[in-house]
């Protein structure tokens, strides 16, 4: 186990947007629902999880409505779905990542103050799971097809996972990114586990598997377009 | 005769390949001038994949990655035809 500071954060990415760099401070909880269960005669109070799972996601940072940037991100999206990947432990493949299925930016506050900078600070309501998982893929600009190197997860899993992509920026003439998961039980051979759709403009998504999942993971990419086309994107995967 | 179909979208060392990855561990352990000489074949979901070296052909047969077709299942039988 180690401590990790503010420079460990590796990417704070909403719907493809990066933030990290105007967020000054982000809490992220999992709640498990109780009930109380004492009754006439119990002295103390007593409490029981129901087994229900919740989760809430803060941030304060920094008003800025240049393109793609937190204004884009949260403003006029607050009823919108949005997919978020934290990466509070650094960048590089194998590195933990945290995933949320639905973030609504359900409160977004703009503060100004009389000395500062406007902040923008934003209240998720999480719709679904927080999930652990870790970088397939580390976020990077990549222009030519080819896979990434794999990563080692030390054994198989049964119940099946979440792929996470978010595609950050794109360039050149009508830029594609088709980017796949694959999977392997040898680091030798490797069969297709997750799909994303055809990445055009900067966006993401979360595509759910069940099944098997093999012990190495990696990345296939079709990079497809003209005038030198680069896509920048990172991929994440939890398994469930 | 049967042939072998891919389920899903596979990728697999040719057999001259496969010797190199097995002594290096795997893909991932190649070095720079190793990954040159590995020829790796790519197959979509619906393709076939008769080459499969036979180490890598259980494996997928073993996780229903690929499945045996026969390759005449699709000729129309004697008397079938239309008249």
């Amino acid at each position: 186990m180690a401590k990790y500071g503010p420079s460990s954060v590796g990417f704070f990415l909403v719907g493809g947007r990066s933030l990290a760099g105007l967020t000054t401070e982000m809490t992220f909880k999992k709640i498990g629902a109780t009930e109380n269960t004492d009754a006439l005669g119990d002295a103390w109070q007593e409490s029981t999880p129901t087994g229900r799972l919740s989760g809430e996601l803060y941030q304060t940072g920094w008003f800025d409505d240049a393109t793609n940037s937190s204004v884009a991100a949260f403003v006029g999206n607050e009823t919108t779905s949005q997919i978020v990947t934290v990466a509070p432990a650094g960048s590089t493949a194998g590195s933990a990542i945290t995933g949320f299925e639905g973030a609504f930016g359900s409160q977004v506050e703009r503060l100004i103050e009389k000395e500062g900078l406007h902040k923008l600070n934003v209240t998720y309501s999480v719709t679904g799971a927080i999930e652990e998982g870790e970088i397939v893929e580390a976020l990077g600009a990549q222009t030519a097809t080819g896979n990434s190197a794999s990563v080692d997860n030390s054994a198989s899993s049964a119940s099946g996972g979440s792929g996470y992509l978010q595609v950050t920026a794109v360039s050149g003439t009508s830029p594609t990114g088709d980017m796949i998961i694959q999977h392997s039980a040898d680091d030798t051979t490797f069969a297709t586990l997750v799909t994303f759709a055809q990445a055009t403009a900067v966006s993401a998504q979360r595509i759910t598997v069940s099944g098997t999942v093999n012990r190495y993971l990696r990345v296939a990419r079709t990079i497809g377009g003209s005038s030198t086309p680069t896509v920048t994107y990172t991929v994440g995967f939890s398994r469930g | 005769m049967s042939r072998l179909k891919a389920i899903v979208g596979i990728s697999y060392p040719n057999a001259a390949s496969l010797k190199l990855v097995q002594k290096a561990g795997g893909l991932s352990k190649l070095t720079d001038a190793q990954r040159e000489k590995v020829t790796i074949k790519n197959v979509k979901p619906g393709g076939f994949c008769d080459d499969i070296p036979e180490a890598s052909r259980k494996n997928f047969l073993r996780f229903g990655y690929i499945k045996e077709v026969d390759s005449g299942s699709s000729k129309p039988k004697p008397g079938s035809r239309k008249r």
